[in-house]
C-alpha cells in the first residue's frame, strides 16, 4: 500500500509543480435576489455584498489546486473548485487539495449557500438568506442577514449582527459566538463553548453537553431563553435591573445567585429546583444541567 | 449530445443552474435517452417530495410537558402513520440546498494520475458533495425515527395524569420501560447512521470521522451519566429530558456528518 501510495503521492507533486498558481477573474449578472452556491473545500472564502446586480469573483487558485467553474444565469449561480491534486503530508495521509481563496462579490439581497472542509468562511453585508457548512474551517458572519444557517464540525463560528436576526448555528468542537442580538436564535455545540452578547435576545435557545455557555445580552420585554448544559457550566450576567422569571434546574451542578435565593436541595443526587423572579416579570428564562455550574451575576 | 451527461451535469439541469446553451443540449439529450429521461423524472420527484417537506419539525415547546407526561403516565399509542415519518430535518437539508437524490456514482479516475481511484474521491468537490440516494434514503428514515418518537410523545394520553407512582392501564408498558425502549431505539438508530458514515470514511474529508467520534464519546459520557441518574428515578422527566436532548444531539451530528458527503 505504501508503495502506491508514494508513486501517488510523487505524480500528483509532480504534476502540481507544473502548474502556476491560477488568478480568477469571474464576472456575470445576478438578480438582485438571485441565489449563490459555492464550493470551496480548502483555502478560503469570503463573500460580501454589494449593490449592484452582478457577482464578481477574483481570488487565486494554488498550484495543484483545482479547476474553477462556475455556471447558471441571472437566476442563480453555482460556482465554486473542483477537483485539485490530492496533497499528502509527510506520513501519507491525504490532506486535501492544495487551497483555493475566493473573494465574492454577491448584490446584497443575494441568497449565500457556502460549503467548506478546511476552508475559512466570511460573508459580511449580505441581507438574504446565508447558510454555511465547514468541516474545521472557521465562519465568520457579519451584517443583517435576513436568517443565518451556520454549521461547523469543529470550526469557530462568530456571528456578529447589525440588528437583530433569525440565527440558527451549529458546531460539535467548535466555539460559536453571536452579538448584536437575535428575534429568534438557536445555537447548539457538543463541546464548543457558547458566548452570546451585546443585543438584545427575544427568543433563544442555547445547548450543549460540556462546552460553556455564557449569555451577556439583554432580554427583551417578554422574551423566551433556555439554556441547557450537561457537564459545561453557564453563566448569565444580567443587568442588575432585570425583569424576568426565572426556572433554574440542576441535578448536580452548583447554583450561584447574584439575584438573591437558592434552591431547595433534594433527594441523593442533590438535584435542585430554583423559582424566582425579578422585577415585574415578564421574560422567561429556564436553565437546566445535570452537573454543570449555574451563575447567574449581576454585571 | 450523444454522451449521457455526467450525474452533476443532470443535476444542474434539474436544479436550473445550467447556462442557456448547456440547460437546452442536456433537454434535448434528455428527451432522445429514456435512461437519463428516467433519472432526470427521479431526481424531479425527490426534489419535488423534498419540498413539500415542512421547514421544520422541531418540536415546540408544548411538546417537553407531552414527552413528560407520556414517560411518567402514559403507554403510547405506537401506530405512527409511514406519511408521518417522511418528516425530518434531514429532509429539510436537502431542501435547503435544493438538492435531489441521485445513484451511486463509482469514483472518476484522477486527472494526471492513471489508475489513482483510490483517491479519486477525495476532494472532488462535485462529486465529494452529491448525494448518494441511499445515504440520503437512510439519513431520512433515521433521523425521521427521531421525528416519529417526538410524535409518539406528544400524543396526549387519553385519560387525565395520574399520581407519579400510581398504577398504569392493564397491559400498558410502564413508563420506566418504555422509555428504557426509547432510549435502546436512539442508540440503535446512532449506531446504524455511524456505521453508514463509517462506510462513506473515503468521501468525508478528511479527519471528519476523527471529529465526530470524538464528540460522540462527549455525548455518549453524558447519556451514561444521566441513565445511572435514572436508576434512582426512573421517571423523572427532568432527566429524560436531558436524555432526550442528548440523544437529538447526537443524531444531528451525524446527520450533518451524512449531509457533509450527501448535499450539494
Amino acid at each position: 500500500m505504501r508503495t502506491p501510495m508514494l508513486a501517488l503521492l510523487c505524480l500528483a507533486l509532480s504534476a502540481g509543480g507544473t502548474a502556476a498558481q491560477q488568478r480568477l477573474d469571474h464576472r456575470r449578472p445576478l438578480r438582485a435576489d438571485g441565489l449563490v452556491r459555492i464550493h470551496n473545500l480548502v483555502g478560503s472564502t469570503r463573500v460580501t455584498g454589494w449593490d449592484r446586480d452582478s457577482i464578481v469573483v477574483t481570488g487565486t487558485i494554488e498550484e495543484g489546486g483545482g479547476r474553477f467553474y462556475a455556471g447558471g444565469g441571472v437566476e442563480g449561480v453555482k460556482l465554486g473548485v473542483e477537483g485539485g491534486l490530492p496533497k499528502a503530508d509527510a506520513s501519507l495521509h491525504v490532506v486535501g487539495s492544495a487551497p483555493a481563496h475566493l473573494e465574492v462579490r454577491v448584490p446584497a439581497g443575494a441568497r449565500v449557500w457556502v460549503r467548506a472542509a478546511s476552508a475559512n468562511v466570511e460573508v459580511s453585508g449580505v441581507t438574504g438568506g446565508i447558510d454555511v457548512a465547514s468541516v474545521t474551517g472557521s465562519i465568520r458572519i457579519s451584517g443583517t442577514p435576513r436568517e443565518a444557517v451556520v454549521e461547523s464540525m469543529a470550526g469557530d463560528i462568530v456571528i456578529e449582527a447589525a440588528d437583530p436576526m433569525t440565527v440558527r448555528a451549529k458546531s460539535a468542537a467548535g466555539a460559536v459566538s453571536l452579538s448584536g442580538g437575535a428575534r429568534d436564535a438557536s445555537i447548539t455545540t457538543v463541546t464548543g463553548d457558547i458566548t452570546v452578547s451585546n443585543g438584545v435576545y427575544e427568543r433563544g435557545r442555547f445547548e450543549s453537553i460540556d462546552g460553556a455557555i455564557r449569555f451577556e445580552g439583554d432580554l427583551a420585554l417578554a422574551g423566551d431563553l433556555e439554556f441547557i448544559n450537561h457537564g459545561g457550566p453557564v453563566e448569565l450576567r444580567l443587568p442588575a435591573n432585570v425583569s424576568a422569571d426565572f426556572l433554574v434546574n440542576t441535578f448536580r451542578g452548583e447554583v450561584e445567585n447574584a439575584f438573591g435565593s437558592y434552591p431547595m436541595r433534594t433527594g441523593p443526587d442533590l438535584r435542585g429546583e430554583l423559582t424566582f423572579s425579578r422585577g415585574s416579570g415578564g421574560a422567561n428564562v429556564v436553565i437546566r444541567t445535570f452537573k454543570g455550574r449555574v451563575s447567574l451575576k449581576e454585571r | 449530445m450523444n454522451a449521457h451527461p455526467p450525474e452533476t451535469q443532470l443535476h444542474d439541469y434539474v436544479d436550473g443552474l445550467l447556462g442557456e446553451t448547456e440547460q437546452r443540449a442536456v433537454e434535448r439529450h434528455v428527451r432522445a435517452c429514456d435512461a437519463c429521461r428516467a433519472e432526470v423524472e427521479a431526481l424531479r420527484a425527490l426534489t419535488a417530495r423534498l419540498a413539500a417537506l415542512p421547514r421544520a419539525i422541531a418540536p415546540e415547546t408544548d411538546l417537553l410537558p407531552g414527552i413528560h407526561a407520556r414517560i411518567r403516565w402514559g403507554s403510547v399509542d405506537a401506530r405512527v402513520s409511514s406519511a408521518d415519518a417522511t418528516l425530518s430535518p434531514a429532509a429539510q437539508q436537502h431542501r435547503r440546498a435544493g438538492v435531489a437524490g441521485a445513484p451511486e456514482v463509482p469514483p472518476q479516475p484522477v486527472r494526471g494520475i492513471p489508475g489513482g481511484r483510490a483517491l479519486s474521491s477525495r476532494f472532488d468537490a462535485r462529486q465529494l458533495v452529491r448525494p448518494r440516494r441511499s445515504l440520503a434514503t437512510a439519513a431520512l428514515l433515521l433521523v425521521a425515527f427521531g421525528a416519529v418518537l417526538a410524535l409518539l410523545f406528544t400524543r396526549e394520553p387519553a385519560r387525565p395524569p395520574i399520581a407519579a407512582g400510581a398504577g398504569h392501564e392493564p397491559g400498558a408498558l410502564s413508563p420506566a420501560v418504555e422509555f428504557r425502549a426509547l432510549d435502546a431505539r436512539y442508540t440503535a438508530a446512532a449506531r446504524e447512521l455511524l456505521a453508514e458514515l463509517e462506510s462513506l470514511e473515503d468521501e468525508l474529508p478528511p479527519g471528519t470521522l476523527d471529529i465526530v467520534r470524538e464528540n460522540l464519546r462527549a455525548i455518549d459520557r453524558a447519556l451514561d451519566e444521566a441513565r445511572l441518574a435514572t436508576a434512582s428515578d426512573p421517571g423523572d422527566p427532568r432527566l429524560a429530558r436531558l436524555i432526550l436532548a442528548a440523544h437529538e444531539k447526537k443524531l444531528d451530528l451525524l446527520r450533518r456528518a451524512a449531509a457533509l458527503s450527501v448535499e450539494s
